[in-house]
């Protein structure tokens, strides 16, 4: 009887530790792991393999990495094409753990083909789909519901903290969505044209109404040759332009050849592919871009 | 009675000719009836999120779509919930009725549509005690 009861404890105790188990979720952004520790809590256990700073449009896991995902249950990616490397790490993964595009039931917003000479690769040029999504807090928001009613689907005993959790996020979105248009009516209408170092602000000019400016020679991977680079000042000077952006460790050197040679004000570095440190949250980036964009565009503030 | 078979079985028959017309004209589909069915066809069906906030909770409040009340709830000031509805030509038509009882000014109820696949849009409007309002948006 002793034997039995000690026999039924030790079934009962690693019953719990079974259940109890985190989720084990790997992420291939680090806005996507912010997300996914925001709304699994203590009930996701997150792996991050693209770190803060790095370009995710060029991030190729190693091998090492690739191995690490055969311990996962699930896997986050960005979506939108901006992860070219998605079938690679399906075939790494194991039977039935699928990878969950967080993009997707965002409505896209397509690259203007005028844009393309600025898009961030060659792979979202000529109209493709913009993957930067994540630029608007409305489709954040979105796609914090939707990964919110996967994490309800995968652990169904703590869906009711899940959703709770889910609604207090989109409640911080909606918040910060209306911070940034209040802050936003600040900027003129004639001044809501965003030059950027790159195609990436799409979505948050949409949102906004503002109008990505096409300018040839910015893209960082394309040489601008002078004949481009006096194109572009001239748009800028028809255009009235009073700053362009350059991007928090993106490849600019172009943008400030152009900012010297027309005397334009630089506008505070953007944040545009990723965060710049692991204390940077999804907040804080947009405030830190709405701020920059203001500070560059903005009328002053009256006393 | 016994000796004429024949014409028993003819009068039976006009009988039920006589009794197939009339049902028949009753349980036919009328042509007009028919073209709305296939209009109908022509509406999709869409998943869309809806949710609703007030800035005072209602009593109660309800969606209604095409006349059928979808979703009802009541005593917080935001509620969501999703809906089938139908997307007729990229529109969308919906009713909000609600009910706050005991204010004493307004509310602001403001209501958001996230369909699967389009733009959200959102609308909102000031409510006294009882109230009832149209909303419609359309997507290109």
């Amino acid at each position: 009887m002793k034997r039995f009861f000690t026999s039924f404890c030790v079934l009962c105790m690693f019953s719990t530790v079974l259940l109890a188990e985190p989720l084990r979720v790997a992420t291939l952004h680090p806005l996507l792991t912010e997300l996914a520790q925001t709304l699994g809590g203590e009930q996701v256990e997150v792996l991050s393999l693209l770190p803060p700073n790095a370009n995710p449009h060029s991030f190729d896991p190693k091998p090492s990495e690739l191995t690490q995902l055969q311990q996962v249950n699930l896997v986050l990616a960005m979506g939108k094409n901006l992860e070219p490397y998605l079938d690679r790490i399906k075939a790494n993964l194991p039977a039935g753990v699928n990878i969950y595009e967080v993009g997707r039931p965002v409505p896209s917003v397509v690259i203007d083909p005028r844009n393309a000479t600025f898009a961030c690769c060659p792979r979202h040029m000529h109209g493709a789909v913009d993957p930067h999504w994540w630029q608007s807090p409305q489709a954040m928001r979105r796609a914090t519901r939707h990964l919110g009613k996967e994490l309800e689907k995968l652990l169904p005993e703590h869906k009711a903290v899940i959703r709770e959790r889910t609604r207090a996020h989109m409640d911080v979105l909606a918040e910060l969505d209306q911070w940034i248009e209040g802050e936003l009516n600040r900027v003129p209408k004639r001044q809501r044209i965003l030059v950027t170092a790159h195609a990436a602000f799409g979505y948050f000019c949409d949102v906004y109404g503002f109008q990505a400016l096409p300018v040839k020679g910015l893209a960082g991977d394309q040489s601008a040759t002078p004949a481009e680079l006096g194109e572009s000042i001239e748009i800028l000077k028809e255009n009235k332009i009073r700053a362009v952006f350059p991007e928090i460790g993106g490849r600019n050197h172009n943008i400030h050849a152009l900012q010297e040679a027309t005397g334009i004000k630089l506008g505070e570095p953007l944040l545009a592919d990723n965060i710049n440190s692991e204390d940077t949250s999804y907040v804080d980036m947009m405030k830190h871009n709405t701020n920059s964009i203001v500070a560059a565009l903005g009328e002053k503030e009256t006393p | 009675m016994r000796g004429r078979p024949v014409a028993e079985l003819l009068v039976a028959l006009t009988l039920i000719i006589l009794g197939i017309i009339p049902v028949q004209f009753l349980t036919r589909t009328p042509s007009g009836l028919a073209d709305a069915g296939e209009g109908a066809e022509d509406l999709a069906r869409s998943e869309v999120w809806i949710e609703l906030r007030s800035s005072h909770a209602p009593e109660s409040w309800s969606i209604w779509h095409e006349g059928q009340q979808l979703w009802t709830g009541g005593g917080d000031t935001r509620a969501d919930a999703d809906l089938e509805l139908h997307v007729h030509g990229g529109q969308i038509q919906l009713e909000v009725s609600g009910s706050w009882p005991d204010l004493e000014d307004s509310a602001y109820v403001e209501i958001r549509v996230e369909p699967d696949g389009l733009e959200d849009r959102r609308a909102g409007a000031w409510a006294k005690q009882e109230f009832r309002k149209n909303f419609q948006w359309s997507w290109e």
